[in-house]
């Protein structure tokens, strides 16, 4: 599935989740999107980069240079207090949403 | 502290751009690196991984500018590059960006400089706290033909100790005084005011303190300075405090000096409105305070109650003054209810603001509508530049939107440039402005108030700022809509070649050009009508002979001059000086000048009752009347030995003797001042000439009820007038050295020729006159350039159409028509639209008029010939370059 399909706003709401399980930079969160959709959703840079600066813009997460092993800069994105209290309201919703429109969608026909 | 972190992230990203971009680089090449690092763990070759790699970051740069975007910068980026690019655009029309920028400079500096004036005068509130609860009181005697008047002092005092509506009363009464003891002796204007004055103002001295109620009472010779004249007096007002100085030759103590910002009475106050030079209190007598139904001269300010309105106020105001009326002394009751059974004692309670704006209102309204139109007209202009350039545009435009430029981009582009032109021309014009304010202010009329207080302050800032930003809209978005519209178009016709305007887009430019002559026609017939009355102004017969006629303000303090024979010697002393010096013909001495009368008086005639109106007395010495040259319908003027006969004469105007004496023969009646009441102890006084009606103003055509009388004992205060064989000025100094030989110690007011005096008594016509005749000629230059342009630009659309009609042998004199024809239609279309709106709103002026109809036929025929010759004119330049189209190059060019 191509980002564009997802409803909007919701790759925010994958990228918060995510992040809430541990710091880490853009690859391993493509990596990790991908392994927990079961290879459903690949997230390209192109998506992917400007939604994260967008976040850090929002304040809701926030980066911090680190040296890697292999002497490489790289940037770690982290969850902020302001994010997570968005993690659990855009949950919340997701879940009302979600379970609204699978009522519709999935009613066997009378 | 989420807030403070979002801060320092925009800061980072607007001022350390080379990091944020060089940390994007890194992330994303970070990104490939790992990927390709996957890519190999899977068993690709390094190539083929690194191939892959960067194909999933395709149009790295995309996703850059979109991250970028994300950080918010992005605006900022394309600004700064609209703004290079508007500027290296307007570089290469300099013609067209210097026209712009001196059109807009004009128009914004002509409106800041009026704005400012009519701003402080008509809007701003006043420099004084809580200035809104102040309000004017005033008395009305319309039995006496005073409808309006200041207060008498006892109906003052009634109204001070008993209203229930005021925090604070107080009131004051501009008088003229001669100031000895610091510097040369010299006439100043004293306010006498109340204790009160300085609470109902709430205005405490800058140095030192007010005088209090105590002082008051006890008339302590006490005085507070006005900071200009205490600077002008001591230079430095610190030292004023505890001085003395002399008024009317009696010591007074310096106690303050007010605040600079502070200027009492407000210039142009209906009365007592000229500022005073010091304030004395009032310590009025016992004499002053008994009722006398006499004397309203004392102007009253208030300070409303909270919550109380001007107009409770006034109910409250005008029940008192019933009271006054009733408990008048029995004598004066008697002689109401004889005489003038329908007498009533009025009262008016009105904002204060309004005491003065009142007269200078409407000229100042018509006077920021006509720059208004001046710079409407000058928008039009710009605006058709803008749409001539954005044709040629057209192309560069449609290629942009072919290449990916959103509409709003190329819109953004557009308005970038009008700002740089407006905020150019703002800032010129913000410069014209501030020079040309003083001249504004020196040429102001005397009557307009609050002049000290005109300056570039935060309200015309922002009024610059308004248009400033407000006109490039304007000028823009027209053409801008346009342009768009038809680029996109034509990029689907894929038109290439020569791209001609469309017929909407030639409506709308000739349509500006049209409103443009419209609207200068009409500013044009406004001054034209102006000037036209204006010019009868100057040459109305005052009613005396003005040339060679000097005049000179000569008071005498009642300190030294206490007795009636003191003043009558030294001024028939004085003359008869003075008729003794070479060149002169006649001298005598009034009152007042005859335009300017300040007693007003009602008169009893012998049998015939009173009349209505006020009468405008002067009193007369030596041959006051043959010296002013006033022109006798029949009997005789007053002579010098009138003064010392028992028998008390006058001369009236023609006026006054058709009013109370339509049937009769006036010489040999007799008159008396007031009511003919058995108390008015007043003698009878015998008519010996008619004279024709002296004009009050040069602009007034009313009648004129004057009475000319030999001098009271009272009066003191007299213009000694000289009338000369040659030019007068010459004989100032003389007739200053013939008045100190009579008494050294007297101070010499300025001496004038009648010749000025009624010049600048058209001071506030003049300045109108000048700015509504510069504004239309503005208005006609820029309708000028708006055609001009049009013209040109559609000559030159049309090239290499004339080009060919040439080469196939087309009459020259054909094409030139062609062009001059198109000029006229445009004009003409202007005026005549201009000559019918004119003709619906000039009747606007006709308050300001003289002599002058608002439909004025001269005018009228006169004014639309200069804007079509101008038309014309402006369509000779493109027609003769029409006509010299050389058709090879013409061909070429396309």
């Amino acid at each position: 599935m191509k980002p564009h399909d997802l409803v909007q706003g919701t790759l925010s709401l994958l990228i918060l989740r995510i992040l809430a399980l541990e710091p880490m930079h853009g690859w391993a969160l493509s990596q990790r999107l991908k392994q927990m959709s079961r290879d459903v959703l690949q997230v390209g840079p192109g998506s992917l980069y400007p939604a994260l600066h967008k976040l850090e813009h929002e304040g809701w997460i926030t980066a911090e240079w680190t040296i890697s092993d292999t002497r490489r800069r790289v940037k770690y994105y982290s969850l902020t207090k302001e994010g997570r209290k968005q993690l659990n309201e855009r949950t919340a919703d997701w879940k009302r949403l979600s379970g609204a429109i699978s009522a519709i969608v999935l009613a066997t026909r009378g | 502290m989420r807030w403070i972190r979002k801060i320092r992230l925009r800061f980072r990203s607007l001022f350390e751009r080379s990091r944020v971009e060089g940390d994007l680089e890194d992330e994303l090449r970070d990104f490939v690196e790992r990927e390709m690092e996957r890519q190999i763990a899977t068993g690709l070759s390094p190539e083929e991984a690194r191939r892959l790699a960067l194909s999933s970051l395709h149009g790295a740069e995309r996703i850059k500018e979109e991250c970028r975007d994300a950080r918010g910068i992005r605006w900022l980026d394309e600004t700064l590059g609209d703004l290079r690019f508007a500027v290296r655009t307007l570089q290469r029309a300099p013609v067209f960006a210097l026209t712009v920028i001196a059109a807009l400079a004009f128009c914004i500096g002509a409106n800041t400089a009026i704005f400012s004036v009519v701003d402080t005068v008509l809007f701003r509130p006043l420099p004084f706290p809580d200035q809104q609860r102040l309000v004017s009181v005033t008395e009305g005697l319309p039995a006496f033909g005073f409808p309006v008047t200041p207060f008498a002092i006892p109906d003052y005092l009634f109204v001070a100790a008993n209203n229930r509506s005021f925090e604070a009363t107080a009131t004051y009464h501009t008088e003229s005084y001669e100031i000895s003891g610091a510097g040369e002796p010299r006439r100043v204007k004293a306010a006498r005011v109340t204790a009160s004055l300085f609470h109902v103002m709430q205005v405490e001295p800058l140095i030192g303190r007010a005088f209090t109620q105590e002082e008051d009472d006890s008339a302590k010779q006490v005085v507070v300075l006005d900071y200009g004249f205490a600077e002008s007096l001591f230079a430095e007002p610190k030292r004023a405090l505890g001085r003395a100085i002399h008024l009317d030759r009696k010591p007074y103590t310096v106690i303050g000096i007010m605040p600079r910002s502070f200027s009492f009475p407000i210039r142009g106050l209906r009365f007592n409105g000229d500022a005073g030079d010091l304030f004395i209190p009032v310590s009025w007598s016992k004499e002053d305070r008994r009722q006398s139904l006499n004397n309203f001269d004392y102007s009253m300010i208030a300070r409303l109650r909270p919550n109380v309105t001007a107009k409770q106020a006034n109910a409250d105001v005008r029940a008192l003054l019933k009271r006054v009326a009733e408990d008048y002394p029995p004598e004066i009751k008697a002689y109401i209810q004889q005489r003038m059974p329908n007498f009533t004692l009025e009262s008016q309670t009105i904002p204060f603001r309004e005491e003065f704006t009142g007269d200078t209102r409407r000229p100042l309204l018509l006077l920021l509508g006509a720059v208004g139109i001046v710079l409407f007209i000058g928008c039009a202009d710009v605006a058709n530049l803008m749409f001539s350039r954005m044709v040629g545009r057209q192309r560069e435009f449609a290629l942009r939107s072919a290449l990916g430029a959103g509409s709003w981009r190329l819109a953004r582009q557009t308005i970038t440039e009008g700002l740089v032109l407006s905020l150019t021309g703002g800032a010129i014009g913000f410069g014209l402005a501030l020079w040309a304010l003083p001249l504004l202010i020196r040429f102001a009329p005397d009557n307009l108030p609050r002049l000290n207080e005109v300056g570039l302050n935060w309200r015309v800032t922002a009024f610059v700022i308004t248009v400033t930003l407000a006109t490039p809209l304007f000028f823009c978005l027209a053409p801008l809509l346009n342009t768009i519209h038809s680029a996109l178009a034509s990029q689907f016709r894929g038109e290439g070649r020569t791209i001609t305007q469309g017929k909407r887009q030639r409506l709308l430019m000739s349509g500006g050009v049209v409103v443009q002559f419209s609207l200068a026609f009409v500013l044009l017939a406004a001054a034209g009508l102006l000037m036209r009355s204006f010019l009868k102004a100057i040459e109305a017969d005052p009613g005396f002979l003005r040339e060679h006629l000097i005049s000179v303000r000569i008071a005498l303090p009642n300190a030294v001059y206490s007795k009636s024979a003191q003043v009558s010697s030294f001024f028939n002393g004085l003359l008869s000086r003075l008729n003794t010096l070479p060149g002169v013909q006649q001298t005598g001495a009034v009152s007042d000048l005859p335009m300017g009368s300040t007693s007003n008086r009602v008169y009893s005639f012998e049998g015939h009752g009173i009349t209505r109106d006020n009468v405008n007395t002067i009193f007369c010495v030596g041959n006051a009347l043959e010296s002013l040259g006033v022109r006798l319908v029949r009997g005789r003027l007053l002579e010098p030995a009138d003064e010392f006969t028992k028998q008390h004469v006058a001369v009236i105007s023609e006026s006054l003797a058709k009013r109370m004496l339509p049937h009769e023969d006036p010489i040999g009646r007799h008159v008396k001042s007031g009511v003919d009441a058995p108390m008015n102890t007043d003698p009878w006084v015998t008519i010996v000439g008619v004279v024709k009606d002296v004009k009050e103003r040069l602009t007034s055509n009313s009648p004129r009820l004057q009475l000319f009388t030999t001098r009271e004992d009272w009066v003191n205060d007299m213009n000694v007038l000289v009338r000369t064989s040659r030019d007068p000025a010459w004989l100032a100094g003389a007739i200053r050295r013939e008045v100190n030989r009579v008494d050294p110690s007297l101070p010499v007011a300025k001496l004038e020729t009648l010749d000025q005096i009624l010049d600048e008594s058209l001071s506030a016509e003049r300045f109108r006159t000048w700015l509504f005749g510069s504004f239309a000629l503005a208005a006609l230059f820029l309708a000028l350039l708006g055609i001009a342009g049009l013209l040109a630009y559609n000559a030159e659309q049309r090239t290499q159409e004339f080009g060919v009609r040439i080469a196939l042998g087309a009459d020259r004199r054909h094409l030139l028509l062609l062009v001059l024809k198109q000029s006229l239609r445009l004009s003409g279309t202007g005026i005549a639209i201009g000559l019918i709106t004119a003709m619906l709103v000039t009747r606007a002026l006709s308050a300001l008029l003289y002599n002058t109809s608002p439909l004025d036929t001269g005018t009228f025929l006169c004014v639309p010939l200069i804007p079509a010759l101008v038309a014309l004119a402006a369509g000779m330049f493109p027609a003769w370059r029409a006509v010299h189209t050389d058709p090879i190059t013409a061909l070429r060019a396309s």
